[in-house]
């Protein structure tokens, strides 16, 4: 009985809704009001970049013995192409015995061979001023070059882990010597990319 | 003797042309404007029906950039501060990911109109972020002096993500608010209407948005009427112009009849769709001018000299075919309880009436305890849609979307609903592409001039100010041709 009492409601069901489903007129622009998932990841025109790094360094300088040093960078890239930005870097060593302290400001291009993809190379070089030893009475202003390859590894789309190996040079007058400083370092950390 | 200038159409641009040729020059010349409704102002009027109730076309808001409107007024006479209520800034954005409504609050300080979008809280933080510095970047080259027609050819989306802009970013309502303020949703609106948008409104100022205090017609069109009427003009409604008669690059004559006023006059909510019926033997031709202004909306005029083969073949009439229009909706309802007010316009709630705003704190007039609220969007994608459902799924979705009880007819006081389906009361869409369609005031024509909100001006968004700049070019133009014959 309980099973012909359904079968009969079913029966019901289906002619009762048949009309309404079908007077009710579809949203029609249902899509259009979906917000999809986050998905678009890589590195893009007008893109701001921004990246703290941290890693290590040797800073060395000829005739001398070079000195292992932290290294700290921080990162403003603004991309004026898919494959071309301008980065704005500062940098900062922190050495383990004291000796040959860095720090540089630098502007310069940057070039990325793989926009739009979840992992991005890309190179740089630039240019600016640094000191040595700024804490210290030898304090010695310089101009520095730069020059390195980046690799950004997206994680969400705002989100990248980038490394980024930077050899920086400069020369460096010191009680009357002119002497070549070279730092490269080996870095990576985290951005923000929007 | 004076020479004489037709202006076909009286709403802000015809109005606009006739008190800019009077103010130059009242000695020299005499204007007579024909058009083909019984009431002024177009399609930002009002007017009054049968039983003597008077009925907005649709809802209207006067921006801080309007300045050569506000110009219009104040030489008619109208004080702005009486007959405008300012939103203080505020305008809300529906999102359906958060399913809130966000407010964007630019009052106070004059900072800049990028600033209104850096600090919505509508969108996820990294979205957000990609977001204003998209808007940023758009806001600062629209107002670097670049050449924004340049980038007519390309939907605002598009652009946007050339530049960053995340793709399904685009899809947030914010993101939305300029297609559908300008009634170009579904479809997309053209980088350079968005961006010379953000050009005209680059302050808080500029930006700041105004309701009528009043019915339009009665408040603005009728004294600037009268005010045209006071320069010498003669205003002439109920003339339909169907075809321009022409002799080599010269107009002489226009054909017009008389429209049937069944239709606005007599209760219906809007013009039929399709051709406007006319009245029996109520054709003839006009012939006593020198010069014309014509402001009628493109729509209307691809329809006119129908089957003159020359006329639509010819390069610059057969360009102007590529315009194309939208259907514009507008709903009035009047609530018998009062319900959730909201200062400024809602956005981003769903088609087909999509903005919404709270009428009730800034009328004269009071309309009883309830609340007045004005909807406005446009019809597409829901062609099938009939006006009842359109109507019932407005009130459900606007208390859904407010989060108030639902509104059924029966806690309504009033109800108005336009389908501003006949080509008259359509608005251009102003979508990628059909910038290089829009004509100056200059047609083949030497004593034919063109004005209205589609042609090109110096405002160039089609609005009121735009359909206002559009008047002030044809009608130097018109003047100049005049002074030389
Ligand atoms: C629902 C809606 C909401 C809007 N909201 C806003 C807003 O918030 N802010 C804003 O600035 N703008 C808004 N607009 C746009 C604004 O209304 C128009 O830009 C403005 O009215 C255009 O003015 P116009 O003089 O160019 O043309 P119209 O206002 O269309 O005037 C054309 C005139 O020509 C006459 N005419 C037409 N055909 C003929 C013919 N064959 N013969 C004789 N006369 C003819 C008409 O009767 C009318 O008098 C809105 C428009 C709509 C429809």
């Amino acid at each position: 009985m309980p099973l012909l009492a359904s079968f009969k409601a079913l029966l019901f069901l289906a002619f009762a809704l048949t009309p309404l489903t079908s007077q009710a007129a579809a949203y029609p622009l249902e899509a259009e009001y979906e917000v999809p998932a986050a998905k678009e990841v890589g590195t893009t025109a007008g893109q701001l970049r921004i990246r703290g790094m941290a890693g290590g360094g040797l800073i060395a300088s000829i005739r001398e013995r070079s000195t292992a040093s932290v290294a700290l960078e921080g990162v403003i890239e603004k991309m004026f192409a898919p494959w071309i930005g301008l980065r704005a870097s500062g940098f900062i060593s922190v050495p383990f015995d004291g000796q040959l302290q860095l720090i540089s400001a630098r502007l310069g291009p940057s070039v990325h061979f793989l926009p739009y993809r979840a992992v991005d190379v890309g190179l740089f070089f630039d240019g600016g001023f640094a000191t040595l030893d700024l804490f210290t009475d030898i304090r010695t202003a310089m101009a520095m070059l730069g020059s390195g390859t980046t690799l950004d590894v997206y994680v969400t789309s705002s989100v990248a882990i980038h490394f980024e190996g930077l050899l920086q040079g400069g020369i460096a007058s010191r009680n009357g010597d002119a002497r070549v400083i070279l730092m490269p370092s080996l870095l990576t950390g985290l951005g923000f990319v929007f | 003797m004076k020479k004489r200038i037709l202006i076909i159409g009286a709403g802000p641009s015809g109005l606009a042309a006739a008190a800019n040729i009077l103010e130059m020059a009242a000695n020299e010349v005499e204007v007579t404007i024909v058009h083909m409704g019984h009431h002024v102002g177009g399609k930002a009027a009002s007017y009054v029906n049968a039983a003597g109730e008077h009925i907005e076309h649709g809802w209207h808001m006067v921006l801080g950039f309007y300045t050569r409107m506000r110009g219009l007024l104040a030489r008619a006479g109208i004080s702005f501060d009486r007959a405008f209520s300012s939103m203080r800034g505020q305008s809300h954005v529906y999102e359906t990911w958060s399913k809130r409504l966000h407010t964007i609050d630019a009052s106070g300080s004059k900072v800049a109109f990028a600033a209104r979008f850096s600090q919505y809280d509508g969108l996820p933080f990294g979205d957000r972020a990609n977001y204003s510095r998209v808007m940023a970047d758009a806001f600062l080259f629209a107002t670097s002096g670049a050449n924004l027609l340049e980038h007519d050819d390309i939907c605002f989306d598009a652009w946007a993500q050339e530049r960053g802009l995340r793709e399904h970013v685009t899809r947030y309502a914010i993101f939305r608010v300029l297609r559908e303020g300008y009634f170009n949703f579904p479809e997309r609106i053209s980088a350079y209407h968005a961006l010379q948008t953000l050009r005209l409104m680059s302050d808080t100022q500029k930006a700041e948005a105004f309701v009528c205090r009043g019915e339009w017609s009665e408040t603005v069109w009728k004294p600037v009427a009268a005010y045209v009427e006071r320069l010498g003009a003669k205003i002439i409604p109920y003339t339909m112009v169907t075809d321009f008669i022409y002799e080599g690059r010269r107009i002489t004559g226009l054909r017009v009849s008389r429209p049937d006023p069944e239709g606005h006059h007599h209760g219906a909510s809007s013009w039929p769709k399709g051709g406007i019926p006319r009245e029996a033997n109520s054709d003839h031709a006009l012939s006593t001018f020198d010069s014309v202004i014509s402001t009628i909306p493109v729509g209307v005029l691809c329809t006119l000299n129908q089957t003159d083969q020359a006329w639509w073949q010819s390069p610059f009439f057969a360009r102007i075919k590529n315009l194309r229009s939208a259907t514009t909706l507008a709903m009035r309802i009047i609530t018998k309880e009062p319900v959730r007010q909201l200062m400024g316009p809602v956005f981003g709630m769903r088609a087909p009436l999509g903005i919404a705003t709270d009428m009730t704190g800034h009328l004269t007039e009071k309309h009883g305890p309830g609340s007045v609220i004005d909807f406005c969007g446009q019809e597409a994608g829901f062609e099938s849609w009939s006006d009842d459902a359109i109507v019932d799924f407005t009130l459900e979705n606007y208390a859904r979307t407010l989060g108030m009880k639902p509104i059924a007819r029966a806690d309504l006081s009033w109800l108005e609903f336009h389908r501003n389906a006949s080509n008259h009361e359509q608005l251009l869409l102003c979508e990628p592409g059909v910038n290089v369609f829009r004509p100056g005031a200059k047609t083949p024509f030497h004593n034919l001039f063109f004005a209205g909100d589609w042609t090109r001006n110096d405002v160039d968004v089609v609005c009121m100010e735009g359909a206002i700049a559009s008047a002030d070019s044809a009608s130097r133009a018109a003047l100049a041709y005049l002074s030389q014959i």
